[in-house]
């Protein structure tokens, strides 16, 4: 009784504290017209104060990627500032290295804009845009994966890289009263610019996967910005190893098809790693583009097959299999799509077998 | 147990969908504090602390985490994590966040199963929450004595 007694006096007093800093700073003051100046005068924005930074950014038209809706707890949404804007706060530490502390690097929507700022950004944070759009078709292709494909009704079209992603807007439904917006890689290929299509799974509680997965239905209209991410394909590699689980499926398969479509020059084997037969999806698709083109490889491999799957295909984590069809590093590159602890364990493997570091290139859930 | 106007407040946080869809009380119609104070009380008969719980469930967590698919440990439970991207945060607005994945665990002695949130193990060990019943990530502090074989660490 003790414990629980502290436990609930400690967080009791440490709401009340939050409350009256909140209240205090609401009541007390009144920032104005503040001037954010952005790349050196590059573009200058006039915003009213007391919003964060990527909130007051977005309102301009400007749109910082961001995973989690500005909750801090994405890390995406960071920003260099050229002269500061008060101390760090503990919210931010976890997504900072102390380069970037030094270097004046903060989360946008843990930044609060109470005087003039001047920031720098990527000069491609100007071409994304927000697109509304209808959806056209939705598709389930495992039992927590669905696919989703929009028509892009203004603009019309968009422009973006294999590789790349979009950050979607949920609607408030049910209890959730609070839009929220997600990051989900493109599915589809850059050269059909008016849709696009995503792949996304369904996130146990998720305020956004719980909405398109059981809100969402076709004919609806759905919002999104983009395109963001430096996922996408790099100069160099003879061939190309892709390694993707889950929804990781997603970036890879618009890069497949990008570098087909092109006639580009280079061998590809995908590596798609699950558990049992039931979480394979898009099999026939890559088992035709694998007919069609002598230069594609498809190798799905299971980690947990059981009788009933008939599997007659690789088995094994993926890291293993990755080992036995790929002997060396020797003029290759690796692209990775899926979670912190797939694409953990791949890095290690392939820099085993030779892959220099700055041949992988990963894009992490 | 009377709550002050602050835990009713996180408590109507955790009704509402701003930081889950599926809510952290469920069906469950206590007040937040009557929810805690109930599961603390079965605890006690276990001679388990809110610790011994979120230790065991970060035991199996981390084993998990080392594996890219289902894997035996300890010769007895069958563990598997389901990695999901983002992180949530606490409904206690204490900073703290934690990843979306997932861990299950059966118990392959006695076929019954259980899983987590990686938050569950932040609510258990700092919070003494256990969420409400009917919620999607409810943790029955007796079901999970036993199925994970959770002894007192005194």
């Amino acid at each position: 009784m003790t414990v629980l007694f502290t436990v609930l006096s400690l967080s009791f007093l440490a709401t009340i504290l939050a409350g009256i800093v909140v209240v205090a700073d609401y009541k007390l003051n009144n920032y104005g017209v503040c001037k954010i100046d952005i790349n050196d005068g590059t573009r200058s924005l006039e915003v009213n104060g007391g919003s964060s930074l990527l909130s007051s950014l977005a309102s301009q038209k400007i749109f910082i990627p961001s995973a989690c809706g500005g909750k801090a707890t994405c890390g995406l949404c960071k920003v260099t500032l050229a002269e500061s804007a008060g101390p760090v706060l503990p919210t931010e530490e976890p997504y900072l290295s102390a380069v970037e502390m030094e270097s004046g690097v903060r989360l946008a929507c843990q930044v609060k804009v109470k005087h003039d700022l001047k920031i720098l950004i990527p000069e491609e944070f100007f071409n994304i845009r927000h697109f509304r759009t209808k959806v056209e078709e939705v598709k389930q292709l495992t039992h927590d994966i669905k696919q989703f494909r929009f028509r892009l009704l203004e603009p019309e079209t968009i422009a973006f890289k294999a590789g790349q992603y979009v950050q979607i807007d949920s609607k408030p439904y049910d209890k959730v009263t609070e839009a929220v917006s997600r990051a989900y890689s493109i599915s589809s290929v850059p050269s059909e610019n008016n849709i696009i299509e995503l792949i996304i799974r369904l996130v146990p509680g998720g305020i956004c996967t719980t909405f398109m997965h059981q809100h969402v239905k076709e004919g609806d209209e759905i919002t999104f910005a983009g395109p963001f991410g430096d996922f996408y394909l790099h100069e160099g590699g003879d061939e190309l190893v892709f390694i993707a689980g889950g929804s990781g499926l997603a970036p890879i398969r618009s890069l497949v098809l990008d570098i087909l479509e092109k006639n580009l020059d280079k061998k590809m084997k995908f590596f798609f790693g699950a558990v049992r037969r039931r979480d394979l999806y898009y099999y026939d698709f890559f088992r035709e583009l694998e007919v069609k083109h002598d230069n594609f490889t498809y190798i799905p491999a299971l980690s947990g097959a059981v009788p009933e799957d008939e599997w007659t295909g690789d088995e094994g984590l993926i890291t293993d299999v990755v080992v036995r069809h790929v002997p060396d590093a020797e003029g290759r590159q690796a692209y990775l799509c899926g979670s912190p602890g797939m694409i953990n364990a791949c890095v290690q493997v392939l820099t085993k077998i030779g892959l220099p570091r700055d041949a992988i290139f990963f894009d992490e859930f | 147990m009377k709550q002050g106007p602050d835990f009713k407040r996180i408590e109507d946080n955790m009704r509402s969908g701003q930081l889950a869809a599926h809510q952290f009380l469920g069906t469950d119609t206590r007040a937040l504090t009557d929810i805690i104070l109930h599961d603390q009380l079965l605890l006690e008969p276990l001679g388990l602390t809110n610790q011994d719980i979120a230790d065991r469930m970060l035991y199996f967590t981390e084993r998990a985490d080392e594996s890219l698919g289902p894997q035996v440990i300890d010769g007895v439970f069958q563990v598997e994590r389901q990695e999901h991207k983002g992180d949530i945060l606490c409904p206690f607005a204490d900073n703290s966040h934690a990843s979306k994945s997932i861990t299950r665990v059966t118990n392959m002695q006695t076929g019954k199963g259980v899983a987590w949130s990686d938050l569950n193990i932040h609510l258990i060990a700092n919070h003494g929450f256990y969420e409400g019943h009917g919620a999607t990530f409810r943790v029955d502090p007796v079901e999970y004595a036993e199925v994970l074989e959770i002894k007192n660490s005194k």
